[in-house]
């Protein structure tokens, strides 16, 4: 009973020998099994694809009148018809996503690259740093979003820019107490005592351990930030903070169309539509995202 | 090798209605350990033996004492260069690996901690190498750990702390989670490990059986004290302390007929009583207690030529 | 004393499988067992091994994704295992209890002890006053050795050690004094002098209450101690039953034999290595061919390999499975 090998214990289990691959292609396999987080992934990728290509999909312009041609019907000049100044609808959609998605995505990154960071000096270092950075925290997440964008907007100024801004300030608190308490949930945990006894360097263990296991609530927690931030954005447009019209923004055509809603639904319907499609396509691809990146699913 | 002169660590503890205590976790611990031997250290849970294992290797920060390794005071100096020799292996093997990496990384950590500048396929070697050392074969390294059972996890934890080649290596009850037939396993590849490369491990239990087939020489800790030091056989057969005899009463026993002959009284639940405030901390408990053991707490002193315990009575 | 008349639980046949994303897992494969009244019956093997799952699905407490193939459980007679929620929410408790090995999580932390007692006690006996519950889990506290109980049913389960919790958990098992307690390795995640006085404890209680009791365990050392009968089970099979003494000095199992080996001896000779099993434990999903044990058996022989042996009667109440025999 003295001599005894791992290999014929192997082979006694029946366990079948991995392939090597990356970690990251475990994920991409796992993530492309799964149906609905592609399909909302490609939806929301097509429908960002459009409103970058806005200019080749439509020879319309978002701010050209066509005061003959109010309330057109779909027609093959205007694919979706036209609105009560006799703008392009589709035109007026695909640019106003553009401005929409832009303030979306941007805000949502910056907040969850400063929230990140944030998050990993307050969770692994903790002391005095934390306590600052906690109740600071408390503080921005006690202010209404829409009183903290609109504060900002009076403050400094009317504009795309500082509108992005603000929304990226009031997201901050959510990705940064995320991070740190997943932080200090991982610290506590034996695999980084291991890694400290081994002698790894502080850095290497923020990268290796730290950064890749907080990953995973952190994507899902950028998926469900773009979809707030995506209804944040509207919500202000719907009541005109932040973007100036003529620029398109799918609230503000919300709002807009919303006197014709009797008369001449379409514009209302599509302009909520493209909201609904984003945020639902978004949420759909965080779920899938979460089940990828558990390496125990299948 | 390895020296600890009255090392100590206290834990503060804030209590919901009497405000914040001290606990002694580790209070005053002195021993030696020599090159190539096994100390084990047993105790039941709470008594400390974990905390003076991560405090020797400075995994938390002793309060007090010091730590003498290889000749030089270890207990305020930068432990970078030492992280290569002093090794540790955890109690559970499934919380000590990161489980978002693959075996082959986990392990490939330790061996680019130890020498940076290897090339990929020499890593890949090294790791190869290191599996088969703990008896798993090169192609574990890209399964997860959570496909490995406990046994093959806890061979994985080793293989890790092997990666820089240590001298000395503290095994934090590294069997106590796994299954009998994997407890045997598992120190059977630790005894071959340490004939091999000639480690010094510090082995923590609460079972004495299983201390006893690993160690050479054996510590009985009880409530952050030492109470009773000497040869595995010397603790084992001729227990000096009256702690170590309940230690030694409480194991299971090997077959009905053993178990018929001991006849244990049902006692109470005594792991909450608290550590007293002087005298020897076993008196409550002890039923040779005399007066002096309320009042005096006792030092070590010599039963026999290297057999230490701290105890009035003798 | 007529001891085939006197059985309180018997199992028959009982297949128990778990659809997983490597396919079914064959946990259990038709075992049966027997407890008779006021009988310690030790269920032993190594984890994964469906000692667990062999007496979890008895107490219908398997999750959605296990299946029961065939098999009855009678319980006095009546077959627990086709009985109804109502049903067996009362059987629970008041006929069968069980306790587990890791009790803090079996304990609603947001609640006292006394709270959590109280209404143990009046959910099976709903005629019974809050006065009359109270002073009924003060005596069981007081039985399983916590003193000062008024204090400690005032008390919140993380204010417990693990091993009083596990007190506490013993005391609500027998509050409604059932006629078999089912332990699942309940010293296992315990220090060993903990475990002594728990098993002690469990000893106690039994002889003095005359409930049977129906302890899972890896370590045989703990049956020695406790138990009357041991069932040894492997790989979902039940590999050999028969009297404690039988069973540890006439082993007639290999696998039996290979893990008497495995209790740690204090009174070996020095340096002697610890004799271990070959290989892992078995995995459910790939069951060998023929005997269950033959990839890890020192005696393996062809016949082995091909053909599941049958069980064969060695004594009274000792049988073994096995082409030696």
């Amino acid at each position: 009973m003295k001599t005894r090998t791992a290999d014929n214990a192997n082979s006694a289990a029946g366990l079948r020998p991995a392939a090597p691959s990356s970690i990251w292609g475990d994920f991409l396999r796992k993530l492309c099994k799964n149906k609905t987080a592609v399909a909302g992934f490609i939806v929301f990728v097509s429908v960002c694809a459009a409103c970058a290509l806005a200019p080749y999909l439509t020879k319309w312009d978002y701010h050209t009148l066509d005061t003959e041609n109010v309330f057109a019907p779909p027609s093959r000049e205007h694919l979706l018809g036209t609105e009560y100044l006799g703008r392009d609808i589709l035109a007026r959609l695909l640019y106003g996503g553009r401005v929409t998605l832009r303030i979306t995505l941007v805000s949502t990154s910056l907040a969850a690259v400063i929230g990140c960071l944030i998050g990993l000096a307050a969770g692994y270092f903790r002391g005095r740093a934390d306590f600052f950075i906690s109740h600071l925290l408390d503080i921005l997440a006690s202010i209404p979003v829409f009183l903290l964008i609109i504060v900002t907007e009076t403050a400094f100024g009317w504009g795309r820019g500082n509108f992005m801004y603000a929304m990226a300030v009031a997201a901050v608190p959510q990705f940064a107490r995320l991070v740190r308490a997943s932080v200090m949930n991982i610290i506590s945990c034996t695999y980084i005592e291991a890694a400290r006894a081994l002698g790894v360097r502080h850095s290497k263990i923020i990268l290796r351990h730290i950064l890749h296991n907080i990953a995973p609530p952190l994507i899902i927690r950028f998926t469900s930030g773009v979809a707030e931030a995506l209804i944040i954005c509207t919500i202000m447009g719907y009541l005109g903070v932040g973007i100036n019209p003529p620029t398109p923004e799918w609230g503000a055509l919300a709002f807009v169309s919303k006197s014709y809603m009797r008369s001449h639904p379409l514009l209302i319907i599509l302009s909520s539509a493209v909201i609904a499609v984003c945020v639902i396509s978004v949420n759909l691809f965080g779920d899938g995202l979460r089940d990828a990146l558990d390496p125990r699913g299948t | 090798m390895l020296k600890t002169e009255k090392l100590k660590k206290y834990y503060e503890i804030r209590n919901k209605n009497r405000g914040k205590s001290i606990l002694r976790a580790v209070d005053g611990v002195s021993l030696d350990i020599a090159r190539r031997e096994t100390f084990g250290l047993v105790g039941e849970s709470g008594c400390g033996k974990t905390t003076l294992g991560r405090a020797i290797l400075r995994l938390t920060e002793p309060d007090g004492g010091s730590i003498i390794y290889d000749g030089r005071d270890i207990t305020h100096i930068n432990m970078f260069p030492y992280r290569s020799r002093m090794q540790i292996i955890f109690q559970n093997p499934s919380d000590c690996l990161d489980p978002r990496c693959r075996v082959g990384d986990i392990i490939a950590e330790g061996v680019a901690a130890k020498s940076s500048k290897l090339s990929k396929p020499e890593l890949r070697d090294t790791v190869s190498g290191l599996l088969e050392s703990v008896r798993l074969t090169p192609d574990y390294a890209y399964r997860y750990p959570h496909e490995l059972s406990g046994g093959q996890q806890q061979r994985v934890g080793i293989a890790r702390a092997l990666a820089v080649e240590p001298e000395f290596i503290v095994c934090d009850e590294p069997v106590s989670a796994l299954d009998v037939s994997y407890q045997a396993q598992i120190i059977e590849l630790l005894k071959e490990l340490q004939e091999r490369l000639g480690l010094t491990y510090l082995f923590i239990s609460h079972d004495l059986s299983v201390v006893r087939y690993m160690s050479d020489r054996i510590g009985v800790m009880y409530l952050g004290k030492l109470v009773e030091l000497g040869s595995g056989e010397d603790v084992v057969r001729e227990p000096a302390h009256q702690y170590t005899k309940a230690l030694l009463d409480a194991i299971p026993a090997p077959d009905p007929i053993t178990a018929r002959a001991k006849n244990r009284t049902h006692t109470e639940e005594y792991t909450e009583l608290g550590i007293p405030d002087r005298g020897c901390r076993y008196c409550r408990l002890c039923e040779y207690a005399v007066p002096e053991c309320r009042d005096e707490e006792p030092e070590l002193r010599e039963v026999s030529p290297g057999h230490l315990c701290a105890c009035h009575l003798l | 004393m007529d001891i085939s008349s006197d059985i309180l639980l018997e199992v028959r046949d009982l297949d128990v499988s778990f659809q997983s994303r490597q396919g079914e897992v064959r946990a259990v494969n038709g075992i049966s067992y027997f407890v008779r009244r006021g009988e310690v019956l030790g269920l032993v093997g190594e984890s994964g091994g469906g000692k667990s799952v062999g007496v979890h699905a008895v107490m219908s407490l398997l999750g959605t994704s296990a299946r029961i193939n065939a098999g009855s459980a009678l319980f006095e007679g009546r077959d627990i295992l086709r009985l109804t929620r109502r049903e067996l929410a009362s059987f629970r408790g008041r006929e069968v209890s069980m306790i587990f090995q890791n009790p803090s999580s079996y304990l609603d932390p947001v609640f006292t002890i006394g709270r959590q007692m109280v209404e143990t006690v009046r959910a099976h006996d709903k005629g019974i006053s809050k006065e009359s519950a109270r002073a009924l889990s003060e005596d069981m506290l007081r039985s399983v050795g916590i003193r000062d109980p008024e204090r400690r049913m005032r008390q919140y389960p993380f204010e417990f050690s693990g091993g009083m919790s596990q007190r506490v958990m013993i005391a609500i098992a027998l509050l409604c004094k059932p006629k078999l307690l089912i332990a699942d390795e309940p010293t296992t995640a315990l220090d060993v002098t903990t475990q002594a006085q728990i098993i002690q404890l469990l000893k106690e209680l039994q002889e003095q209450s005359g409930m049977a009791m129906l302890y899972i365990t890896h370590n045989f050392g703990i049956v020695a101690e406790l138990c009357d009968r041991v069932s040894v089970i492997c790989g979902g099979y039940i590999v050999e039953q028969g009297l404690t003494d039988d069973i540890f000095y006439h082993a007639a199992h290999p696998y039996t034999q290979a893990l008497l080996k495995l209790i740690p001896r204090i009174d070996s000779p020095k340096n002697e290595t610890p004799p271990s099993i070959e290989g892992p434990p078995v995995e459910s999903v790939t069951l060998p061919k023929g005997c269950i044990f033959h990839p890890r058996c020192p005696c393996c022989m062809d016949v082995c390999r091909q053909n599941a042996p049958p069980q064969t009667a060695l004594e009274q109440d000792h049988s073994a499975s096995c082409w030696l025999l």
